[in-house]
């Protein structure tokens, strides 16, 4: 629970800590569908009567399913929120939809991968190098699902699926707005409190080198709708629950190497017209291992065949060139912007859920700029050392035109 | 034989049907107590309850500059929205295409005393954000601090006006990054689409243009010519400047003046011409392989300020507005699954009023869902709409007035768009009674003329096998 008292609005914001990776074998997308399911009925709202609720009460209302978490949210007046809990919390415990609305939905996640996937050359290139990368991991599986699957999926799959994980020991509620908490635990105690509580969701629980073996791998693909090549290299890495220490201090290293103007890697090779753009990436928030990845648009396909080589040369500078004050200086840059997070209560909102949904603790959030600061620099070196000696490396290449 | 059973039978039978009657009665009042759900109880007994809320921004005036500021200091954050008008990308002189799209990447790299480097660890550091956009008709910037840092905010907002490194290193470089930005357009269908619509929409206007200018024109930019742009286009005439956030009206005087004073006060930029439109044209097709079709279409639209903006933008709600309600959405995605996603909004430039709306789907479903599109489009122009839509589109308009407070950004940039469209300060007071003026007549109104003749489809995707 969020206060800000600018407006009176609330965000409401419902995660289950289940996600894709929680799928059945062979079920892919059940998930997803299930998300859009729960806009097709309960007992007492039946069919679509939910999202005429929400329009007529002027709500922002929408739903994302991600490998590791399913959430729901509403961007409402203040007096709609105990409007939006019952709702949220009779479709927690009462879905039923028609076998009509079932069969309308399947043909629209089925829409949904055309549109996002298919018809997306990057999406589908991305889709590939994950599937190579994660392995049996059930990242490596699509969260959409495949076609195959989504055409076999049953409404008896997702009514499986929802008993599983839709309870509310399973489940974390963000509020963010215009309430105090007194209010808040009154709301969530009567409209959450009564529900009943499932023996324990089945969930798969993943850590990221289950396998200890080292492996490394480099694709190349051409595409013909691709106008400019990319370059996508991904290292294995912990994430924030598995090892706090190192996460924090890969959080530095992402932002130093690639995140805004000044990023090392932006410096040496965008603005010296070596590469048209190159950025740094960590997933710190996961549950099941997480991926430091950089992304790199060389200019055509010969700079394309060298740019891993010149990557690799340009990160060994940076690692040379990295030292105390250039830490301390990367903190403040990362910690100036601190503030912005209180303003838009949906964005509040997002990112405390997701914290609390992967295992964060309250403090955990409160501390993130005590926990950035406390990273030294040899904890530095160390998250590096564990970056070159990643048990998965991985570097996909996409070029421009027909294999010649 | 039936007639004595059914004798026999008729007293106890009688009894049973009475009770039996009784019994589903009773359960039946139980069921429908248990089953029925009133979103209106929740709404009433709600142990929040309205709150005054009367939020009016002020015009800040000085030495000829005016800017409207929403003062709230609930977070310490400063927003400044502004945008120049007549300075867009549709605005390049012949031959320059690109040159706002290139000054506005440029504008941010370096200026007064600081090179790139310098300038852009000061905004890092200080935890600002700075930038600026080359749209169709206007070149808008947006700059964000945390109160503690207004001053150096300020500042470095007035160097880039004042005096912008723009070296020449940094143009080849920007160039580049244009160009490899504009050739990757087209590797998605709808990115192609989205410029082949502006083509057929705006012909030979410059409202066609590829909003990242021409590659030749771009090539040849020269630093004199983006120097000789932020001259004639950046001006105190064509600025609109909206402040939300952590500041007071003094504050925001002064940092007016200190800021946009240096401005020159007048701009060169000549308005260009209304696009002419011709909607009746045929729909017009890229042949290509993909999984989807996708489509664009439009209508003629209305101005913000014509009497028929509220009657329409209620009309619009109804028929493809947001949300999973509207005529479009029921009918193509939520009764048949046709699509993932399907709607129509206003676009109320002033220049070319637009309905404007989108969807994609498998060969085969687009097929039913063109099809659809077009039935409803000619039903709604026929019959228009019913009360009860009417009802339900002002009561969403109305329940979600509030939510356009939930970030200083945002309330900064509706401060600008309140300003472009001249609705002025007692916009906010007014907005809701506007709505609930609005009459089933009105709206049917504005249906029968504005969806009189189908829209003008673009669409991309692979129609022949």
């Amino acid at each position: 629970m969020v206060e800000n008292h600018r407006a009176p609005i609330v965000q409401h914001l419902l995660i289950y800590k289940s996600g894709a990776m929680d799928e059945p074998f062979n079920k892919g997308g059940v998930a997803h569908l299930l998300e859009h399911l729960m806009f097709r009925g309960t007992q007492k709202v039946p069919d679509s009567t939910y999202n005429d609720i929400m329009n007529k009460n002027g709500a922002e209302s929408n739903a994302f399913t991600s490998r590791d978490i399913t959430a729901y949210h509403q961007l409402v007046d203040i007096t709609r929120l105990e409007l939006v809990m019952a709702l949220e919390a009779d479709r927690m415990q009462n879905l039923n939809f028609s076998e009509k609305a079932f069969e309308k939905e399947r043909r629209i996640i089925f829409e949904e991968r055309m549109q996002r996937v298919s018809n997306n050359p990057t999406a589908r290139f991305a889709e590939e190098l994950n599937k190579i990368f994660w392995k049996n991991h059930p990242y490596a599986h699509p969260i959409t699902g495949t076609e195959e699957e989504i055409k076999n999926l049953t409404a008896e799959d997702v009514y499986a699926f929802y008993r599983t994980h839709y309870t509310p020991n399973n489940a974390v509620l963000v509020l963010a707005g215009d309430l105090d908490e007194p209010t808040a635990k009154i709301l969530a105690h009567k409209y959450y409190g009564g529900l009943v509580r499932a023996p324990g969701s089945s969930k798969t629980e993943f850590l990221s080198n289950s396998t200890g073996e080292k492996s490394t791998f480099e694709i190349s693909e051409h595409m013909q709708e691709i106008a400019a090549p990319r370059l996508i290299k991904q290292y294995l890495v912990p994430s924030l629950h598995e090892d706090p220490k190192i996460a924090y201090a890969l959080m530095i290293w992402a932002s130093y190497l690639g995140e805004g103007d000044t990023a090392y890697l932006n410096r040496e090779l965008v603005r010296t017209n070596k590469m048209a753009s190159v950025g740094a990436s960590y997933d710190a928030l996961s549950r099941g291992g997480s991926v430091f990845g950089i992304t790199a648009l060389p200019f055509n396909n010969t700079d394309a065949k060298k740019a891993n080589e010149l990557l690799d040369k340009t990160l060994e500078k940076a690692y040379k060139s990295f030292n105390p004050k250039v830490l301390e200086k990367e903190k403040s840059k990362m910690l100036s912007g601190l503030v912005y997070v209180r303003d838009n209560p949906q964005e509040t909102a997002m990112l405390v859920g997701s914290m609390a949904a992967l295992g964060m603790s309250a403090e955990d959030m409160e501390n993130y700029a005590q926990n950035i600061q406390a990273v030294d620099f040899k904890t530095m070196q160390e998250a590096w050392e564990k970056l070159q000696n990643s048990a998965q490396k991985g570097v996909g290449l996409l070029l421009v035109g027909e294999k010649s | 034989m039936r007639k004595s059973k059914f004798k026999h039978r008729k007293p106890r039978g009688r009894f049973i049907k009475y009770i039996l009657i009784l019994f589903c009665l009773a359960a039946g009042l139980a069921l429908w107590k248990a089953q029925t759900f009133k979103p209106e109880k929740f709404v009433k007994n709600s142990i929040i309850q309205e709150k005054t809320f009367a939020q009016v921004p002020k015009a800040i005036q000085t030495n000829g500059l005016t800017a409207w500021l929403l003062e709230d200091h609930t977070v310490p954050i400063i927003s400044v929205h502004f945008l120049f008008q007549n300075a867009g990308y549709a605005y390049d002189p012949k031959g320059k295409e690109g040159r706002a799209v290139l000054t506005a990447e440029m504008l941010t790299l370096g200026a007064g005393t600081n090179d790139r480097t310098a300038f852009q660890e000061l905004l890092e550091q200080n935890g600002i954000g700075l930038s600026f956009s080359a749209e169709q008709d206007d070149f808008s910037g947006a700059l964000t601090t945390p109160t503690a840092n207004k001053e150096t905010a300020f500042q470095l907002l007035k160097d880039v006006l004042t005096s912008p490194k723009l070296s020449n290193t940094d143009i080849k470089v920007v160039k580049t990054q244009i160009n490899i930005a504009r050739n990757r357009q087209k590797e998605h269908p709808e990115g192609e689409l989205s410029l082949k619509f502006l083509e057929v929409l705006y012909g030979n206007h410059p409202y066609a243009r590829n909003p990242l200018g021409k590659e030749k024109d771009v090539k040849n930019l020269t630093q004199k010519d983006l120097q000789a742009f932020i001259k004639d286009a950046l001006a105190q005439d064509n600025l609109i400047v909206g402040v939300a956030g952590d500041i007071t009206a003094e504050e925001t005087a002064k940092m007016l003046q200190d800021v946009f004073g240096v401005l020159p006060n007048v701009s060169k930029q000549e308005p260009i011409a209304a696009p002419a439109i011709s909607f009746h044209l045929p729909p017009a097709h890229i042949e290509r392989a993909a999984t989807q079709t996708s489509v664009r279409f439009a209508a003629h639209g209305v101005e913000r300020t014509d009497k028929d903006f509220y009657p329409l933008y209620i009309a619009n709600h109804i028929f493809g507005g947001s949300g999973l309600t509207s005529r479009l959405s029921l009918s193509a995605r939520e009764n048949e699954g046709l699509t993932y996603g399907i709607g129509t909004y206003l676009s109320t430039n002033k220049n070319a009023p637009l309905i404007l709306g989108s969807f994609s789907a498998t060969p085969e479903n687009y097929d039913k869902a063109i099809k659809i599109l077009r039935s409803e489009w000619k039903k709604f122009a026929k019959n228009g709409a019913t009360e009860q839509e009417l009802e339900n589109a002002c009561d969403y308009l109305l329940a979600s007035y509030h939510l356009r407070f939930s970030s200083v950004e945002g309330m900064a940039d509706m401060l600008v768009v309140m300003q472009k469209y001249n609705l002025g300060l007692d916009f906010l007071q007014n907005r809701n009674t506007k709505i609930k003026n609005v009459r089933i007549e009105d709206v049917n109104r504005a249906a029968a003329t504005y969806f009189q003749t189908l829209p003008l489809e673009v669409s991309i995707g692979r129609t022949e096998e």
